[in-house]
């Protein structure tokens, strides 16, 4: 039981991380008793558990994950969604609405057109078929107004912060409404420009230093600087 | 399915024209402001000449090579010259590997006529023997990186590059050709650039990043140089009122201008043989 | 050779030519790089997994690995033609068979990896330079990997073995043997081989050209740890602080979080109206996680190839999940503790309002 590369070091596949017997996860290809990683993040270890944390890369779709999605394609009854991962997400009518959808009287494209942002949630995914998608619950649906900011999804946890506290101090230094989706999609709406510019500079200051601590402390000071 | 094609956004379109219509842009620019140029050159040791022109996060590079070739029947004491673009996989998701696109054509052609047009090269200077050796400059641009308005990088491409070309002297002796080692620069007669103006809704801008072209109703280019205009193309779905063509050529010619200063800042010895 | 054992450029025999990886230098590309190896100048882009375009290649259990190698038309001394040639057909196959074998495909099934490399000024060894690049883009991207694969060709250069050749000593050498190797894992993923070799610059040559791959590696492990460095050192604050740890294990407290099941489980949608204890699902994440991999290590000594250490090898299915592996239930609950109040801005669909003409 030797831990070879100190946590939250930065490594890259291929880097012998430990030996013995430890519990595992992403980022992490165990031989024999030897763990290595395979990818580029920052390895944590908990309680004799294993992981290595990507600094970059797709969305991978989860179960219960919100996501923002924009329609590509409409069919007779569902929507194509990009969801920005492997793999398009559907939304077929019947999760779209509490309502019953008739295929006959109703026109797929006045729910959602090609082009429309929605806000949805990923209801089923098993890597075999392509995710499926549901509007029908409530705060999710279409989205108006404001504007989306695409950033690295393994940077939505630091916007998010702890206990959501990053995401509150933006919010409230800012004045604005934000949404952050788990696929690195953000949707922005504030009462001026100004202000939503500051929530982009913000964003994108997480973004460049994730993986540097105090992150918190710096991005109060960014937005109590540029209030005007 | 829409294969990697990106989607205009409802909201997008929104928010850039209400931007728009108090005089901003997503990125802060005003309506006629480029995003800052870059150009490297010398860069392609196998070519003649080479540059690498970004304008922000769009990136080309462009190579010339110098071929000798035999000249057209109708042109017997010319050199010719040609232009491609090719909107390379590196460069976005949407730019699949394979044969040219019709966007990927419709900029080589742009760029092509950019250049010709404007005469800036001399091409009775690139015959070597009347009607039948000439040289042939091929000029090939890539995308690299695709954050919108390839056109206009495109021009600026291949101006730099062909700025910087050195040909290697040739000799000529019984009628065969012999390349020698020494260099000779080739001289550019015009300083040709293209600038786009994108519509989108009531307004026109200048440079338009990805985010901002993908959702332009249309698009005219202008290539002008310091004296002429000397190409054009309209593109994209919509109509440009006719009484704006005018003012956009304006605006154009004055874009032009600061565009030419910050090339030449960029490349010190850039020089114009005007006869 | 000259006397003093040196070759055109000066090299000694086993030198490899001055290299310099960067990554993430496009910013289209979900990872990219630029490769100088001496004079060849190479940039590669990685999309992906995204979905496979024509989706009747896909495969069921992994990822598609599409590796398009070019060369730009003024790469090359004289003019290449723009449409791809037999040659870079060929060696964008060997890639992608290549890597194949070194990314972790499975874990993205029925997607693609496409990956484009391409040569804008070459001076032998392109297919080796490019490898560089694309072991660099990949890592870049966030594609899992078994280990970083270098490539360099050794080779024969007047009679000797030497590593690294220029397009110089390509074209009047007499032996070329480009290799892929990862160093950790022992395992080659493209060999070629052409010319006139003896067994023992055969031999010699293989190593040779192994021991510049681990020189190699050693700087695509740089280039890829330097980004990160680099910003954490600009600003000035150690890695130890334990802000970041606080965040991770705030979002396993928060994944913890036991969600009830409501009852407006679509019932049109039966396969999704699973639930499962979390407690189930940490089990099968373990016995899942126990789908192995034989690799074969094979010990090459003096022609009598012997295998041993059949090792297994194993990665988590936890992909990408929480560590706990709980799968939060469909349905009902917004799921995220970062929801506001932007109910306003979500337009309740409603079929009625719609024109039914």
């Amino acid at each position: 039981m030797t831990i070879i590369v100190e946590d939250s070091e930065i490594v890259v596949p291929g880097d012998l991380l430990a030996d013995g017997n430890y519990k595992f996860g992403e980022g992490i290809v165990k031989r024999g008793n030897n763990f290595y990683s395979s990818l580029v993040g920052v390895f944590i270890i908990r309680n004799e558990f294993l992981q290595v944390r990507p600094l970059k890369g797709r969305y991978f779709p989860n179960v219960g994950d919100t996501v923002i999605g924009f329609i590509e394609d409409t069919n007779l009854t569902s929507w194509i969604v990009n969801i920005r991962g492997p793999y398009s997400g559907i939304l077929l009518a019947s999760n779209a609405s509490r309502r019953r959808f008739d295929p006959i009287r109703h026109d797929a494209r006045k729910i959602f057109d090609v082009g429309d942002v929605i806000k949805a949630e990923i209801i089923s995914f098993d890597r075999t078929r392509d995710p499926q998608l549901a509007t029908k619950y409530p705060r999710l649906g279409k989205l108006e107004g404001g504007r989306i900011l695409e950033t690295n999804p393994h940077h939505i946890p630091r916007i998010i912060g702890k206990q959501g506290s990053m995401i509150s101090m933006i919010k409230q230094l800012t004045n604005s409404n934000i949404m952050v989706a788990k696929n690195g999609r953000i949707w922005i709406k504030a009462n001026n420009i100004h202000d939503e510019e500051r929530v982009v500079e913000a964003i994108n200051q997480i973004s460049r230093e994730a993986h540097v601590s105090g992150l918190t402390d710096r991005i109060s000071e960014l937005l109590n600087t540029n209030k005007n | 399915m829409s294969d990697f094609e990106q989607v205009a956004l409802t909201i997008e379109k929104e928010y850039i024209k209400n931007l728009l219509a108090s005089e901003r842009r997503l990125d802060g620019r005003t309506k006629s402001e480029f995003r800052e140029i870059k150009i490297e050159t010398g860069i392609i040791g196998t070519a003649q000449g080479s540059s690498i022109v970004s304008i922000g996060k769009t990136k080309v590079i462009c190579g010339v090579k110098a071929q000798i070739g035999t000249p057209y029947p109708d042109s017997p004491n010319k050199g010719s010259l040609t232009v491609g673009f090719e909107a390379s996989p590196l460069s976005a998701p949407e730019h699949r590997s394979g044969p040219p696109q019709d966007h990927a054509i419709e900029i080589a052609r742009v760029t092509d006529r950019l250049i010709r047009e404007s005469e800036c090269v001399d091409l009775e200077s690139l015959c070597l023997i009347e009607g039948e050796k000439i040289r042939t400059l091929i000029i090939d641009i890539y995308s690299l990186d695709d954050f919108g308005n390839l056109i206009d990088a495109c021009g600026i491409a291949a101006l730099a590059a062909l700025a910087t070309t050195q040909l290697p002297d040739v000799q000529v002796e019984n009628g065969e050709i012999i390349t020698l080692d020494t260099l000779s620069p080739l001289k550019l007669k015009s300083f040709p650039i293209s600038i786009t103006s994108y519509k989108i809704g009531d307004f026109y801008i200048n440079d338009a990043d990805l985010r901002e072209e993908l959702i332009s109703d249309a698009r005219i280019t202008f290539g002008t140089t310091e004296t002429h205009i000397v190409s054009g193309q309209k593109g994209g779905q919509s109509g440009i009122k006719s009484n704006h063509i005018l003012e956009i050529l304006k605006d154009t010619i004055r874009a032009s201008a600061s565009i030419r200063e910050e090339i030449k800042k960029q490349i010190p010895t850039l020089k114009i043989f005007t006869n | 050779m000259t006397e003093e054992n040196l070759r055109p450029d000066g090299r000694t025999a086993k030198q490899l030519r001055e290299l310099k990886v960067e990554v993430g230098v496009l910013d289209r590309a979900d990872g990219s790089s630029k490769v100088n190896l001496g004079k060849n100048l190479v940039y590669a882009s990685v999309f992906g997994p995204r979905e496979l375009h024509p989706k009747h290649s896909s495969k069921a259990n992994k990822a598609n690995v599409r590796i398009n190698y070019r060369m730009a038309t003024f790469s090359v001394v004289d003019y290449k033609r723009p449409f791809p040639s037999r040659r870079e057909k060929e060696i964008s196959k060997v890639l992608s068979e290549a890597y194949e074998s070194v990314v972790l495909t499975k874990f993205f099934p029925r997607s693609a990896i496409d990956v484009h490399v391409e040569i804008f000024q070459s001076d032998g060894g392109t297919r080796t330079a490019a490898s560089i690049a694309i072991t660099a883009a990949l890592a870049d991207a966030g594609i899992p990997m078994r280990d970083l694969t270098g490539g360099i060709a050794a080779g024969i250069y007047q009679d000797q073995v030497v590593l690294d050749l220029s397009g110089q000593e390509d074209m009047k050498g007499t032996g070329d043997l480009p290799l892929l190797y990862s160093p950790t894992i022992d395992e080659v993923s493209l060999f070629q081989l052409d010319g006139l070799f003896t067994f023992d610059q055969f031999k010699e040559a293989f190593e040779t050209a192994k021991s510049g791959i681990i020189q190699i590696v050693k700087v695509i492990q740089d280039a890829l740890k330097e980004k990160y460095l680099k910003i954490r050192d600009e600003i000035g604050i150690s890695s130890d602080d334990d802000d970041l740890n606080e965040v991770m294990v705030h979002e396993d407290e928060d994944d913890s979080i036991n969600v009830e099941v409501t009852n407006s489980v679509d019932t049109s949608t039966p396969e999704t109206a699973v639930t499962v204890e979390a407690a189930e699902i940490t089990t099968s994440q373990e016995t899942g996680a126990m789908e192995s991999e034989n690799s074969q290590e094979t010990a090459n000594e003096s022609a009598t190839v012997q295998t041993n250490n059949v090792e297994e090898e194993t990665v988590s299915n936890a992909w990408y999940s929480v560590p706990s592996g709980q799968i939060k239930p469909m349905g009902g609950k917004p799921s995220d503790d970062n929801e506001d109040d932007s109910d306003s801005i979500l337009r309740d669909i409603e079929y009625s309002n719609l024109s039914e003409d």
